[in-house]
C-alpha cells in the first residue's frame, strides 16, 4: 500500500515533463479547445522539425557543449592545481590567502554581472566563445572541493613517491591526482551540468542566435512563439534530451559525486 | 652501495620540541643497522633526515663521502619501506614497482626485466597485474619491498615495517630480510621498537644496534653487548624482556657489615669502596629470587604474579619502588604476601644519580 | 642560487613587468581607436540618414531583395552586387532613402579632404563606395539592431531609415592608424621608459649582485617612472580619439551644411545638431582650427569651431575620453610595479631556506592559473562595482518603492524554501526507508528529474501548465494575477527544487551510522521517537546548510521571473525580484551605475546570511 503510494507520488513529480512531451505533439489548433487535453488529438512531429531548423539545434548543442566543455576542463585543471597547493605544500601567508579564498565566496554572482559585462564588452569579447566561457573558468568552491580530497592523502604515501625519485610535479600528475579521482569526476560533472544549465551570463553576454546556449535559445523560441506551446514544448524536450542523456551515462559519477560534495558546502 | 655518515644531527619542529640532539652515527657499507628506542625516541626523524624528507635543523647527512643534508630525496638514491604499505592505489603491482625505474627515465625494456627480477625475488610475481587492494597485507609489503629493491640504491631505510603484521607473517618476512641484507649486500638502516626484532636483525654477523633515547644514541654495539655491558641506565631499562630493574637508592660506606646500598626497602650489601651518597642500582630479573621474610636483603610485597609457563614473572613493591623477579616454571607465590628478596651480588649495575655507569 | 642567477631573475622580472604595461598600452589604444571607429560610424550614419532625400515614387514597385531580419532562415547569399545602375530596384524596406542619391553622398564621403578613415555604406548587404568590395554578411546586418559590432578591422553600424525604425544598411570604418605620441615619429612615452626600468633593473641588479634597498630605490623610481609614462600614452590616445571625431565630424557637418536636402534657404543649428547624437552643436564664434579643452558650465568638454556657410560659425562639443583615461591606471599600476614585488620576493628569497623555497615557488605556480584569474575576473569586477556605484545616485535609490517592493518580493518568496525542505526530508526518508525497492529507487528518480533539467525548461513546463490552465487550474492564468502570480512561482520552485534538497539529506542519512539507531530501538524507542530523538538531530546540520543554501539559492532567482513574468503583472511589479530588477536597471536601462549600486546592497545583505554559512566552511576548513 505504502508503495504504491511511493509510485503515485513519483508519478506526481514527472506529470509536468509527460504533459511537455504530450504537448509537444500537440497541432496548433488543439491549442483551442477546452478543457485543454492531457493527449494530442492527431499527433504530430512537424513542432520537433520545426524547432529543429528555427533553434538551430545543432548549432545550440554545440555551443552548449562548447561552453561546459572548455569551463569543465579549466575548473578541474585550476581547482585542482589550486587544492593540491592548499592542501599539501607549505607556503608563507598560505592561511591568508585561503582566508581571502573563503571571502571571494561570499561574492554573489549578480554583483560580478555588469562589471564583468562591461569588461568582457570593452575586450571586443562580446557574442564570442572568449566572452562565454573566460568568467566561468575557475571555481573557488571546485578548489576547496578539491583541497578537501587531497587532504584526505595519506602522508605516507607522499613520503613514498617521493623517495621514489617523484619531483613535485610527478607527485601531483601522477600520484594526487589519480587518487583523488572521485572528487575530480564530481567536480567534473557539476561543473559540466551547471555550465549546460547556466543561463544568465550567456543571456547577457551572447546577442546572435548562433551563438546561443541551450537556455538562451530556448528563452528565445519562448518569446518569438509565445502563443504557440506545442513549439516550445517540442524545444524544450529538444534541448532537455541531450542533459538526461549525459545525465544517465554519467548516472555512476553522479553518485559519487553526491557522496564526495554531499557533505562538503556548496556555496 | 654506499655507508651513512650522521654528523651533530638536530632537528627541532617547528612546534619547538628537539627530536635529535646533536646526534653522530655511523653506518658502515654494506651493514644492517637496527636503530632501537621507545616511541618517540627519534628513530623515525632520523630515517627521514636521511632520507631527505625532513630538512635537519643541524649538522650533515653523509651518503658515500658526500654531503646530502640539503638534497631532495630523489638526489640522494635511497630506498625507504614504511610502517604501512604505501602502495599507490591507483597502479597495478608492476606499475607499483615499476615507479621509480619510470621517475629515473630508464629504458621501457630494462624496467620489464627488472620488475620481475624484484618480484621473483620476493616471491610476488603472480600478483604483478592485481591491484593493491585486491592484494593480502603480507603480498602488499613485499611488493613495497620490491619497489625499494628495484633500483639499487645506495641504502635501505626500514621504518618498522613489520610491526603492522601478525606474528607468523613478521617472523617469516624477517628471516627474508635478513636473506635479502646477504643477497644484496646493502647498506640497510632498520628501525624499531620492538627489541626481539632488534635482537633478531642485529645478531647477525656485521650487524649491530643503536639504541635511542630521547634523541640521543646511547649505544651502539652487539646485541650482546647492549645486554650484558649498556651504557647507561636508560639502555639497561629499555633491553631484555622485561628490562632491568633499577632502584634509586644510597651509597653507604659504614654499615654495620661493611658498605651496603639502602634501595627501598632493601639493604644490599656491596663491595664499594669509594662511593657514598646518591646512586643507582641495577639488577636484571633473572638475578631476583624471593625467600623466606628476613632472610634476605630485605622484604617486599607481592603485588602481580604472571605466571607464563616457562618462567613466572612476580611484580614486587619494594618501599615505594617497583621490582620485577623472573623465576623458573611455575613459582608459588601469592599476591598480597610479604617475602623476602635476594638478590645475585655479582650481577648488580651501578650508575650515578645521572645514570652513567659506575666503574 | 648565484648572484649572477639572482640578477638575471631580476632583469627577466624586470622585464615581464614592462612588457605587461606595454600590453595594457597597446590594448588602450586598441579601444580608443575602436570607440573612435565606432564613434564616427555612427555619425556617419546620422549624416547619411540626414542628407539623403526620401524618393521618388517609383512607378511599378518591382520585387525586391530581402533584407534578412529575425531569426534565420536558410538564405542565400546575395551575389557580389553588380555594378550600381543594376541596384536601381527599390526594395520596400528602402523606400525612406533615394537609392541614386544615397550611392551619391556615400561614394561622396571617400573624397572628404581630411578624412582620417575608410568608410564604407553598405545599402542591405551591398556596398556603396567600393562595388566591388564583398557584401556584408546578412547575419552581420541582422544582429546590427542590437548593437555594433567589430568585424575585420572595422566598426559595423547599423543605418536605419529615415524614421529611424527599420535596419536598412550599415556603415563601416576602418580608422586609419595614427600615431600620437608626443616624442618625435609619434612615439609615445611608454617604449623608453620601458628600456629605462628594464635597464635601470639590471645595471642594479648586475651590479651591486644584490638587492641592497638603496638599489632597489632607483629601480622602484624607474618603475614609477614607467608607470607614469605608459598612462600619459594612453591619456593621449583617449584626448587623440575625441580630437579625430571632432576633427572628422566637423568636416561631415560643413558637407552637411552644403548637401543637406532643399527646401532650405539656411541650414537650421537643429539639423546639424540632429546628425551629432552624442555631441553638442551650439552657435559659435570664429576660432582656430585644432580642437580645444574648454570648460563650460563647470564641465570639461571638447571643442571645435565649424565654419559652416560665409561668416556662420558652429561650436561642435563633445565630453573628452580622457576624462575616463584614469580607469586605466588601474591596470597600468600593478602592471608597472610587478618589477619592484618581484624583487621583494627574490629578496624574501635570499633569506629562506631552499626547502621552503622551492615549495613556495611550486605551490604560487600551482595558485597561478586560479591566483590570475579571480583576480581579473571576480575581484577585479568586484571592486569596480563598488566603484561603478560610487556614481549612482543612492538617495533617489532609497526612495524609490520599486527597490523596497523588490526586496519585499524577494523576502517572500525565499518563503517557498522551508516549505520544499521539509517535503524533501520527507521523500529523503521515504526513499531512504525503500531503498532496496523498486518504489524508493523510482521516487528518488523523480524527484532528481527536475533537479537535472534547466530553469527555462521548468519555466517553460509550467508556463503551459498555468496559461493553458491544464490539470484542473482553471481559465484563470495564475500568472498573469496580481494576487497569485508569486505564490504561482513559488509553486514551481518548491517542485523544482526539492529533489536537489532531497539528495543531500539522503547523503547524510547514508552517514548515520546505524549503531545510533539501533541503540535506540533497543532503549525501546519506536520508529517515530527514534526519527524525532536520534535522525533528526544527527541530521541538523544538512538541515541547516540545505535551509541557507535553499534560501540563498531563493533570493537571487532570476530565471523564472525572467521568462514567466519579466516582474510583472506590470504594473505592480507583484514578481519583481532583486536580480531581476538589477538586471532590468543594467540591459534595460542601461544604468550600469545605480544597477550596480543596487548589487552592492543587495551582496550586503546576503553576507549577513552567508556569515553562519562560511563559519561551516571555515570550521570545515579548520578541523581538516
Amino acid at each position: 500500500m505504502r508503495k504504491v503510494l511511493l509510485g503515485v507520488v513519483a508519478v506526481g513529480m514527472v506529470a509536468p515533463f509527460l504533459y511537455m512531451v504530450s504537448v509537444s505533439f500537440m497541432g496548433e489548433g488543439e491549442l483551442l479547445r477546452w478543457p485543454p487535453p492531457l493527449l494530442p488529438h492527431a499527433p504530430t512531429t512537424g513542432n520537433y522539425s520545426a524547432m529543429v531548423e528555427v533553434l538551430p539545434y545543432a548549432r545550440v548543442l554545440l555551443n552548449t557543449a562548447i561552453l561546459a566543455g572548455c569551463v569543465m576542463v579549466g575548473q578541474v585543471l585550476t581547482s585542482a592545481a589550486a587544492g593540491y597547493a592548499f592542501a599539501r605544500l607549505r607556503f608563507p601567508g598560505r592561511d591568508g590567502i585561503i582566508a581571502a579564498s573563503l571571502a571571494i565566496l561570499t561574492i554573489p554572482a549578480i554583483l560580478l554581472l555588469v562589471p564583468r559585462y562591461l569588461m568582457i564588452e570593452s575586450l571586443g569579447w562580446a557574442d564570442t566563445y572568449p566572452g562565454l566561457i573566460s568568467t566561468e573558468l575557475v571555481s573557488v568552491w571546485g578548489i576547496f572541493l578539491m583541497r578537501q580530497a587531497f587532504l584526505m592523502l595519506p602522508r605516507e604515501v607522499e613520503d613514498a613517491a617521493r623517495m621514489d625519485g617523484a619531483g613535485e610535479w610527478s607527485l601531483f600528475w601522477r600520484v594526487a591526482l589519480p587518487m583523488v579521482r572521485p572528487a575530480v569526476t564530481a567536480l567534473a560533472l557539476l561543473a559540466f551540468l551547471d555550465q549546460w544549465r547556466s543561463f544568465l551570463w550567456p543571456l547577457v553576454i551572447t546577442r546572435s542566435p548562433r551563438m546561443a546556449v541551450a537556455d538562451v535559445a530556448l528563452a528565445h523560441v519562448h518569446t518569438t512563439y509565445a502563443g504557440n506551446l506545442p513549439y516550445q514544448m517540442a524545444a524544450a524536450v529538444l534541448l532537455t534530451v541531450p542533459l538526461l542523456l549525459i545525465c544517465l551515462c554519467a548516472q555512476r559519477y553522479m553518485l559519487s559525486g553526491v557522496r564526495v560534495t554531499g557533505a562538503s558546502v556548496r556555496l | 652501495m654506499g655507508s651513512v655518515t650522521l654528523r651533530r644531527l638536530s632537528k627541532i619542529f617547528d612546534g619547538g620540541i628537539q627530536a635529535l640532539h646533536d646526534l653522530d652515527l655511523d653506518v658502515r657499507d654494506g651493514e644492517l643497522l637496527v636503530l632501537l628506542g621507545p616511541s618517540g625516541s627519534g628513530k623515525t626523524t632520523i630515517l627521514r633526515c636521511i632520507a631527505g624528507l625532513e630538512e635537519p635543523t643541524g649538522g650533515d647527512v653523509l651518503i658515500g663521502d658526500r654531503v646530502v643534508t640539503r638534497d631532495p630525496p630523489r638526489a640522494r638514491d635511497v630506498a625507504m619501506v614504511f610502517q604501512t604499505p604505501t602502495l599507490y592505489p591507483h597502479l597495478s603491482v608492476r606499475e607499483n614497482i615499476a615507479f621509480p625505474l619510470e621517475m629515473r627515465g630508464t629504458a621501457d625494456a630494462q624496467v620489464t626485466r627488472r620488475v620481475v627480477e624484484a618480484a621473483t625475488r620476493l616471491g610476488i610475481p603472480s600478483v604483478l597485474d592485481r591491484m593493491p587492494d585486491t592484494l593480502s597485507e603480507g603480498e602488499r609489503q613485499r611488493a613495497a619491498l620490491a619497489r625499494a629493491i628495484v633500483r639499487g640504491p645506495q641504502a635501505f631505510l626500514f621504518d618498522e615495517p613489520l610491526s603492522r603484521l601478525d606474528a607468523k607473517l613478521r617472523i617469516e618476512l624477517r628471516a627474508e630480510l635478513l636473506a635479502l641484507h646477504r643477497a644484496l649486500g646493502a647498506t640497510m638502516i632498520y628501525v624499531t621498537h620492538d627489541q626481539t626484532e632488534a635482537m633478531t636483525m642485529g645478531g647477525g654477523a656485521g650487524q649491530r644496534i643503536a639504541v635511542l633515547h630521547e634523541g640521543r644514541v646511547r649505544q651502539v654495539g652487539t646485541p650482546e653487548e647492549i645486554y650484558q655491558r649498556p651504557a647507561d641506565v636508560h639502555v639497561a631499562r629499555f633491553v631484555g624482556t622485561p628490562g632491568m630493574n633499577v632502584l634509586q637508592g644510597r651509597g653507604r660506606g659504614t654499615g654495620e657489615e661493611g658498605p651496603v646500598i639502602e634501595a627501598g626497602s632493601l639493604v644490599i650489601p656491596v663491595e664499594l669502596s669509594t662511593y657514598e651518597g646518591e646512586l643507582q642500582v641495577g639488577i636484571r630479573p633473572e638475578f631476583v629470587g624471593l625467600c623466606a621474610v628476613d632472610k634476605g636483603v630485605g622484604n617486599v610485597d607481592v603485588l602481580v604474579v604472571e605466571p607464563l609457563g616457562s618462567e613466572t614473572l612476580v611484580h614486587l613493591n619494594t618501599g615505594g619502588q617497583a621490582l620485577v623477579a623472573r623465576l623458573p616454571g611455575f613459582a608459588d607465590v601469592r599476591v598480597g604476601t610479604r617475602v623476602g628478596v635476594k638478590v645475585d651480588r655479582r650481577r648488580l649495575y651501578l650508575f650515578d644519580a645521572a645514570g652513567v655507569p659506575l666503574a | 642560487m648565484s648572484s649572477r642567477g639572482w640578477a638575471a631573475a631580476v632583469t627577466v622580472a624586470a622585464t615581464i613587468a614592462a612588457t605587461l604595461a606595454l600590453a595594457v598600452v597597446f590594448a588602450a589604444e586598441r579601444h580608443y581607436e575602436r570607440a573612435f571607429a565606432f564613434r564616427i560610424a555612427g555619425t556617419t550614419a546620422a549624416y547619411v540618414a540626414a542628407v539623403t532625400p526620401p524618393p521618388q515614387p517609383p512607378p511599378p514597385p518591382p520585387p525586391a531583395p530581402r533584407v534578412v531580419r529575425g531569426r534565420r532562415r536558410p538564405s542565400i547569399r546575395p551575389a557580389p552586387p553588380p555594378p550600381p545602375p543594376q541596384l536601381a530596384p527599390l526594395s520596400p524596406a528602402a523606400r525612406s532613402y533615394d537609392l541614386p542619391s544615397l550611392l551619391t553622398q556615400a561614394r561622396a564621403l571617400q573624397t572628404l579632404p581630411g578624412w582620417s578613415s575608410d568608410v564604407e555604406v553598405y545599402f542591405g548587404t551591398a556596398p556603396l563606395v567600393d562595388a566591388t568590395a564583398p557584401p556584408l554578411s546578412p547575419d552581420d546586418l541582422s544582429y546590427l539592431a542590437a548593437a555594433g559590432l567589430w568585424r575585420a578591422g572595422r566598426a559595423l553600424v547599423p543605418l536605419k531609415d529615415r524614421d529611424g525604425q527599420e535596419v536598412v544598411g550599415a556603415v563601416a570604418v576602418r580608422p586609419h592608424p595614427m600615431p600620437h605620441g608626443p616624442l618625435p615619429g609619434g612615439i609615445g612615452f611608454a617604449f623608453p621608459a620601458a628600456i629605462l626600468a628594464i635597464g635601470a633593473a639590471a645595471a642594479t641588479a648586475f651590479r651591486e649582485r644584490s638587492l641592497r634597498p638603496g638599489a632597489r630605490g632607483g629601480y622602484v623610481g624607474a618603475a614609477l617612472f614607467l608607470a607614469l609614462a605608459t598612462y600619459l600614452d594612453v591619456r593621449a590616445a583617449a584626448r587623440q580619439s575625441t580630437d579625430r571625431w571632432l576633427v572628422d565630424t566637423r568636416r561631415l557637418l560643413q558637407e552637411a551644411a552644403t548637401r543637406l536636402p532643399p527646401p532650405r534657404v539656411r541650414v537650421a543649428i537643429s539639423d546639424l545638431a540632429a546628425i551629432v547624437r552624442d555631441g553638442e552643436v551650439v552657435a559659435g564664434e570664429p576660432a582656430d582650427s585644432p580642437p580645444r579643452r574648454v570648460r563650460v558650465d563647470g564641465e570639461r568638454r571638447a571643442v571645435v569651431a565649424v565654419l559652416i556657410g560665409s561668416g556662420r560659425w558652429v561650436e561642435l562639443r563633445s565630453v573628452p575620453a580622457e576624462l575616463e583615461a584614469p580607469r586605466w591606471l588601474i591596470l597600468l599600476l600593478p602592471s608597472a610595479l610587478l618589477g619592484p614585488l618581484a624583487i621583494l620576493l627574490l629578496r624574501w628569497a635570499e633569506r629562506t631556506p631552499a626547502r621552503l623555497r622551492r615549495e613556495t615557488a611550486i605551490a604560487w605556480g600551482f595558485l597561478g592559473p586560479a591566483g590570475l584569474h579571480l583576480t581579473v575576473f571576480t575581484i577585479g569586477p568586484a571592486l569596480y562595482a563598488i566603484y561603478l556605484a560610487t556614481a549612482a545616485n543612492l538617495p533617489a535609490l532609497a526612495r524609490d518603492p520599486v527597490t523596497w517592493n523588490a526586496l519585499r518580493n524577494t523576502a517572500l518568496y525565499a518563503l517557498y524554501v522551508p516549505v520544499s525542505v521539509a517535503l524533501a526530508l520527507v521523500a529523503a526518508l521515504a526513499v531512504f526507508r525503500y531503498r532496496q525497492h523498486w518504489g524508493g529507487r523510482l521516487l528518488s528518480t523523480a524527484f532528481v528529474l527536475p533537479y537535472v533539467a534547466s530553469a527555462v525548461v521548468i519555466a517553460l513546463v509550467w508556463q503551459a501548465i498555468y496559461r493553458w490552465g491544464s490539470f484542473g487550474l482553471g481559465r484563470t492564468d495564475w500568472l498573469s494575477n496580481t494576487g497569485s502570480a508569486l505564490p504561482a512561482l513559488m509553486l514551481i520552485s518548491v517542485w523544482a527544487h526539492m529533489g536537489g534538497q532531497m539528495v543531500v539529506f539522503l547523503a547524510g542519512l547514508q552517514a548515520i551510522p546505524p549503531a545510533y539507531l539501533d541503540a535506540a530501538r533497543v532503549d525501546g524507542a519506536g520508529a517515530w521517537r527514534g526519527f524525532w530523538r536520534v535522525t533528526l538531530p544527527l541530521l541538523r546540520p544538512v538541515t541547516w546548510f540545505v535551509v541557507l543554501t535553499g534560501v540563498l539559492g531563493a533570493l537571487q532567482m532570476f530565471t523564472l521571473v525572467f521568462v514567466l513574468t519579466q516582474g510583472g503583472p506590470s504594473p505592480s511589479h507583484a514578481t519583481g525580484v532583486m536580480v531581476h530588477r538589477i538586471y532590468q536597471t543594467a540591459f534595460g536601462q542601461q544604468a550600469f551605475a545605480l544597477a550596480s549600486a543596487l548589487a552592492v546592497v543587495f551582496a550586503v545583505m546576503l553576507l549577513i546570511l552567508r556569515w553562519p554559512q562560511l563559519a561551516i566552511l571555515r570550521r570545515q576548513v579548520r578541523n581538516a
